[in-house]
């Protein structure tokens, strides 16, 4: 016997897929500026998951803080400071410009 | 060659070990979550007691020995039931403010900054929603007893404003009218303050009347009579401010946005005033 | 039986995001990358304490409807009881609106922190960082 499911909850493991496909692209994404673009992507996802929760005062907190703030004070720290990630050190050494020849 | 392989080699196993140990965690503690009987798959039916007591509890008008005058369930446990918590919440975020200033320690401030921004559209946009959003900032926090919203809220709202304006009309629209960290850091102290100020009055007014006051009290109780109203009379007309829910929400609404503009003010500066303010070089 | 499925679906999920940002943090190599997994960690927490609150049926928000500043009508314990069975638990949201606060004003100080740390040393990478500091100490 298939019972129905509501329209709600459908919506609701809609969104937690997107937000879990987005956090695994955040993980292995090496140039900084697209994994803060991927993080904001994934915060969306859970606005709109409090949304079909029943929680508007979250949703007011969430929207300001999550996909503003975070997103913005990421990006000021990438402009101070470098914006590429180097998964092997020998990569990061040579970027550097150490000779690396043994 | 040899000693980065096999450096890398040992990250490699590092890296294994704490994946498996992060699953392991996991699936430890959710299965022990699930089997114990506090989430069940789909969710319970109806609402636990605690949850149905506050439901019942905090606009209930033929029992008014346990209200707290307001509809919104959200605000009135965060300033009235478990007003400590937040006020030293608020505490913590003050803390934090604080150690980010360490950044520009020693900036004197007063440079020529002239406002260079984006284009010319992006500037004209930018100062017509300059207008309305703290005004829907404000009122955010003006209904907090009432409708969705609160301190935290409005001041969050306020502050996405402020980051449009550095972005779009460049860091010099603040300092040409004189937004300094002091005035800044006063403001939050000042919001701060207000609240310490409301959370401590009841307690004094009861102690000069021998009565027993409490931290954080909002309304009348038979073992502590003393309260800050729930209606004010204006012309007739009868307004429902929640005893002291209104004017903390204000007070938070002033901390949290002033906390905020002065972090990313200090944020946006550039790198050399933040490399002298920093006092790394000596 | 759909119902349960999508329900197992939701809460696994939750826990495989929590498990990934775990992983993240402890090893990828630059500090920027670990600020973002903190990020996503604290929210993943907040989104998890909010969806335990939830209770089947109708769901509603734990706000009592039609009450504004000039309209307040004398509410009794009839029409407080219809509101009980149908709002959602209002506890966990309580929680989460601190928590979301303190987990920016807690990013904000750490962020910070990174910033001076590029000043001091030139690079982000934790592996360089300790090479730094073996080539300093010597």
């Amino acid at each position: 016997m298939i019972e129905q499911a509501s329209l709600c909850t459908l919506l609701l493991a809609l969104f937690m897929t997107y937000a879990i496909i987005l956090t695994y692209k955040t993980l292995t994404e090496t140039n900084l500026v697209k994994a803060i673009i991927y993080s904001a992507g994934q915060a969306i996802a859970y606005t709109l998951a409090l949304v079909l929760l029943a929680a508007p005062d979250l949703v007011l907190a969430y929207v300001a803080v999550g996909v503003g703030m975070y997103t913005v004070l990421f990006l000021f720290v990438v402009s101070r400071t470098e914006n590429h990630e180097y998964e092997s050190l020998e990569e990061a050494l040579k970027a550097m410009g150490v000779d690396v020849d043994e | 060659m040899s000693k980065s392989k096999a450096r890398e080699n040992r990250d490699i196993t590092k890296e294994i070990i704490v994946a498996i140990f992060a699953s392991l965690l996991i699936i430890v503690f959710a299965s022990a979550i699930l089997f114990s009987g506090a989430i069940a798959i789909p969710p319970q039916p109806t609402n636990r007691p605690l949850a149905s007591f506050y439901l019942r509890t905090t606009y209930n008008w033929e029992f008014k020995w346990l209200w707290s005058s307001s509809p919104e369930v959200v605000t009135s446990i965060l300033w009235d039931h478990r007003g400590i918590d937040t006020v030293y919440e608020t505490g913590v975020f003050f803390f934090a403010i604080i150690g980010a200033l360490m950044l520009i320690r020693n900036y004197k401030g007063g440079s020529k900054y002239k406002a260079v921004g984006m284009s010319i559209i992006a500037r004209s946009v930018t100062k017509i929603t300059l207008v309305s959003i703290p005004v829907i900032a404000l009122s955010i926090a003006l209904h907090g007893h009432l409708t969705p919203g609160g301190g935290f809220q409005g001041g969050s709202v306020f502050a996405v404003s402020t980051l449009l304006v550095i972005i779009a009309l460049g860091l010099g629209f603040f300092i040409e009218r004189g937004w300094t960290k002091h005035r800044l850091l006063g403001l939050h102290t000042l919001g701060i303050m207000i609240i310490g100020f409301i959370a401590l009055s009841l307690p004094i007014i009861g102690f000069f009347r021998s009565y027993c006051g409490y931290i954080m009290q909002n309304q009348w109780k038979p073992w502590s009579p003393l309260g800050l109203g729930y209606v004010f009379n204006l012309f007739g007309i009868e307004i429902l401010y929640s005893g002291s829910l209104l004017f903390l929400n204000l007070a938070g609404f002033l901390a949290v946005s002033a906390g905020l503009t002065l972090a990313f003010i200090a944020l946006a500066l550039p790198k050399e005033d933040i490399r002298k303010g920093g006092g790394l070089d000596d | 039986m759909i119902n349960e499925i999508l329900w197992s679906y939701i809460y696994a999920s939750v826990i495989a995001i929590i498990a990934i940002t775990i992983y993240g943090m402890a090893s990828r190599p630059h500090i920027t990358k670990k600020l973002i997994m903190l990020s996503i960690l604290s929210d993943t927490a907040c989104l998890m304490a909010v969806l335990i609150g939830v209770h089947s049926g109708t769901i509603k928000p734990p706000v009592f409807p039609g009450i504004s500043f000039t309209n307040h009508p004398q509410v009794g314990t009839a029409e407080l009881d219809i509101f009980s069975y149908e709002a959602v638990d209002p506890i966990p949201q309580v929680l989460v609106v601190t928590a979301i606060v303190i987990g920016l004003a807690v990013l904000l100080f750490l962020s910070y922190i990174a910033i001076l740390l590029y000043q001091k040393y030139g690079t982000l990478d934790v592996r360089l960082i300790e090479l730094r500091r073996e080539w300093d100490s010597v």
